[in-house]
């Protein structure tokens, strides 16, 4: 067995974005299974076969993640893990533990306590444990670049503030020389300050070409311009000087007049403004940057919060995020997470604080919420075992958290608050929806929180919100809450719509103080034309085949056919996962429905045009819907495939006849 | 796949359930056969991990793999594909195999549609499938 070979260059040098991962594990030919598995990631590998080992890597090494194996002769993973989450430098670096399946619930506790991030379950798939090692390089990536951003705009703040001392210096030591000109004789005469200026030697006599050479403009053209001055004028220019330096300087001419109105004398001024000039522009520069640099502060913010809310069919799904204000990274977030039953995770939390520290307690808190829900299913379950990991964790977490559990379907809803402001129901009379609160995340392991059930009916719409939409200085929360209600004045929008109207109605900035996180969630009712677009994930299909069979039986579709037709269109839906995109980019799928008679025409399409698959029809997928007597066609374009399924809603009784 | 004797130690206590996805996979012994009973739903999100878990099952020496897929409630043609795999590895490593299957399951219909009904050795239950690899031995 030949493993990657150590580098031999510290990876303390690599940039931030690029450095590597961390294998521990004690079995050469796991790391080398590992090392397979995450090649297609680009990331760099390294290797160390026991906690000692690994420990010495961190010493030397900057890491993006490690993957613990947790099983390990000498120091196991556990401690090794507690070793490296005590030291400061390398306390922020996620890991992953790998644990044996018997154990993993067990040592999935024991893993928060530790300080870990996830952990994957022996023996791996493949495809989980490069999706979640992805999930994590993202994350680590984004931060980074999120410090980076920081960083470079503090330093923007800084050269934007020493431009402005520049510019006081320059207007302080500004340098004005003065001078005369007898139009008749073309004599000159100018100040001692006008030869430092101009370049000239100290004590030399001015002449009319140096002059003229710094008013500038053709000869012929501006003796007679001179001539000809009647009012006071000012020219700004650049002017290489006899010592050939390039100055910005202002002349102002102010002709001296006889009684006919007519110059005989012109005096004027020469000021040197090049300071001023190069002050003022890298001052707009520095501007112009500083915008620039909050602009993508504001955009990392929103990609490190997590807007990125999967889709749910039956869920027309709005968020919203406000930041306190430009550049401020704030605590507020939210999320959906789709479980398996079919039914969701509606999710808004609120970590105290600001900046990359509450950022960073966000992030983890969303983490350990996804993996809770892997196998705990009661938002107030979810909320005592997260409090439990926030108990036990390094730096102290303080944070509210509103779990509702919806069924897309049915609109039974189960909630659960840790200290977080109740729901609102958004219908003809919206309603705040009461939910028993229990304590705020990270008060104390004891904490108990209770489950609250109600229904939300189809085209109602869920809002969950965070306290800077609602609350004021020195007002009543129940005032807030009442404001809140009464700008909700109609339930036909869309979730996006009503969004916007709640916000453009409570958020004016100068009102605002905190920031403010928000989600709508409104559940469709079924109609009988299905119209489903979601990310094409195979994760995706048991969710998408629940949708389907919904819809079907909503169109009076036979049973004894229902679960083909569920079949061919997940045969489709997985064809378009595996096939349409290439290896780690997810397009998206798209499914209509209609129905047309006795039967129901179904299409799936995609709009890629990535093609693995030898076989252009996708393996046994197609010819299994044709031997079940579904009529199949497809339409191919540069745009992608569309591929067409239509289905009798009734047993066919045609094989008698 | 080769596992040192801690984890074969670790191994030899049947049953072990394994959710993955929408499905989930429980490994237990019968009559020293390996009975893997799958429910809830094989797609192509998790058939990577029940094949691995089943193919594990089976490192500890034992001579006969059930696949019970009575409980399944979705199955499609990477499920098939898989099924098929397994069968030509127990093959290649002179493993007797059979698939539970009853008439009329989800699983058993899409064996016949997909034509791979004439590959497998079907059987409507656990103890007709025990049954029929006794009979194999006499």
């Amino acid at each position: 067995v030949t493993l990657p070979s150590p580098p031999s260059a510290p990876d303390r040098d690599a940039p931030p974005e690029q450095q590597p991962i961390l294998i521990v594990d004690d079995r050469p030919e796991n790391l080398l299974a590992l090392a397979a598995v995450l090649e297609p990631l680009g990331a760099r590998i390294v290797t160390a076969t026991s906690g000692d080992d690994a420990l010495r890597r961190l010493l030397t090494d900057e890491f993006a993640l490690i993957l613990l194996d947790v099983q390990m002769p000498g120091i196991d993973g556990f401690v090794t893990a507690s070793m490296i989450k005590q030291h400061p430098r390398t306390a922020h670096i996620p890991i992953i533990f790998l644990t044996a399946f018997d154990e993993r619930l067990d040592l999935a506790a024991r893993g928060y306590s530790s300080g870990a991030v996830d952990y994957i379950a022996k023996p791996f798939d493949a495809w989980i444990l490069r999706s979640k090692v992805q999930v994590f390089l993202d994350l680590h990536r984004k931060t980074v670049l999120l410090e980076q951003q920081t960083r470079r705009l503090e330093a923007h703040v800084h050269d934007l503030n020493a431009s402005r001392r520049d510019l006081a210096d320059a207007q302080r030591i500004a340098r004005i020389g003065s001078w005369e000109l007898d139009l008749a004789t073309r004599r000159v005469r100018g100040s001692e300050q006008l030869n430092a200026i101009l370049g000239l030697p100290s004590g030399s006599a001015l002449t009319y070409d140096a002059l003229r050479k710094c008013i500038g403009g053709d000869d012929d053209t501006l003796d007679a311009a001179l001539d000809d001055l009647r009012a006071r004028a000012t020219i700004e220019r650049a002017t290489t000087l006899e010592d050939g330096r390039l100055r910005h300087v202002v002349v102002t001419i102010e002709p001296d007049l006889d009684v006919e109105g007519r110059a005989h004398r012109l005096i004027g001024t020469v000021q040197d403004v090049t300071e001023q000039r190069e002050a003022a522009a890298a001052l707009a520069r520095a501007e112009q940057e500083l915008r620039r640099e909050r602009e993508l502060v504001d955009l990392l913010q929103r990609s490190v919060a997590p807007v990125d809310v999967p889709e749910i069919p039956e869920f027309d799904v709005a968020s919203r995020y406000l930041a306190a204000g430009p550049g401020i990274v704030g605590g507020d977030w939210y999320d959906v997470v789709p479980l398996h039953d079919g039914t969701a995770f509606l999710v808004i939390g609120d970590v105290a604080g600001h900046g990359l520290e509450a950022a960073s307690a966000m992030a983890q808190i969303r983490t350990a919420l996804r993996v809770v829900a892997l196998t705990m299913h009661t938002p107030s379950g979810v909320l005592q075992q997260i409090n439990r990991f926030l108990a036990v964790s390094a730096s102290p977490v303080f944070a509210t958290m509103l779990i509702v559990r919806c069924d897309p379907g049915s609109g039974a809803c189960s909630a659960a608050s840790a200290g977080h402001l109740p729901p609102v129901v958004c219908a003809d009379v919206p309603r705040v929806q009461w939910v028993t609160a229990g304590p705020p995340l990270g008060s104390g392991l004891s904490a108990r929180y209770h489950d609250t059930s109600f229904t939300l009916d189809a085209d109602q719409t869920l809002l969950l919100y965070t306290d800077g939409l609602v609350e004021r200085r020195g007002e009543l929360l129940d005032d807030g809450l009442e404001r809140l209600v009464s700008v909700i004045r109609c339930c036909e929008y869309d979730s996006g719509e009503l969004a916007d109207s709640i916000v453009s109605a409570l958020c004016e900035p100068e009102t605002t103080r905190d920031d403010v996180a928000l989600l709508a969630v409104r559940r469709r009712g079924l109609s009988p034309e299905l119209d489903l677009t979601l990310v094409a994930d195979p994760a995706r299909l048991s969710q998408v085949r629940m949708t389907i069979e919904r819809w079907l039986s909503s169109v009076e579709t036979e049973p004894s056919v229902l679960n083909d037709v569920v079949l061919a269109v997940s045969e489709l839906a997985t064809n378009v996962c595996l096939h349409a995109y290439p290896s780690f980019s997810r397009g998206p799928l798209h499914i209509t429905g209609r129905v047309e008679g006795d039967d129901v025409h179904l299409i799936v399409r995609d709009e890629g045009r990535w093609r693995a698959e030898p076989s252009p029809h996708g393996g046994r997928g197609i010819p299994l819907l044709r031997a079940l007597g579904f009529d199949v066609s497809f339409d191919r374009s540069d745009n992608g495939t569309a591929v067409r399924v239509i289905a009798a809603r009734r047993p066919s009784q045609c094989e008698a006849i | 796949m080769t596992r040192d004797d801690a984890t074969t130690h670790e191994r030899a206590m049947p049953p072990r359930r394994v959710e993955s996805g929408p499905g989930a996979i429980t490994i237990s012994s019968d009559h020293g056969a390996v009975v893997a009973a799958i429910d809830g739903e094989l797609d192509v999100s998790n058939i990577g991990i029940v094949h691995h878990v089943i193919v594990d099952s089976m490192q500890d020496g034992s001579r006969y793999l059930i696949l019970d897929l009575s409980s399944a409630r979705y199955i499609d043609s990477s499920a098939t594909a898989m099924v098929l795999r397994i069968s030509n590895e127990m093959a290649t490593h002179r493993r007797a195999f059979s698939v539970v299957a009853p008439e009329g399951s989800r699983a058993r219909r899409v064996f016949h549609f997909t034509g791979i009904e004439p590959d497998l050795d079907l059987h409507d239950d656990v103890a007709a499938a025990l049954h029929s690899v006794a009979s194999m031995k006499d």
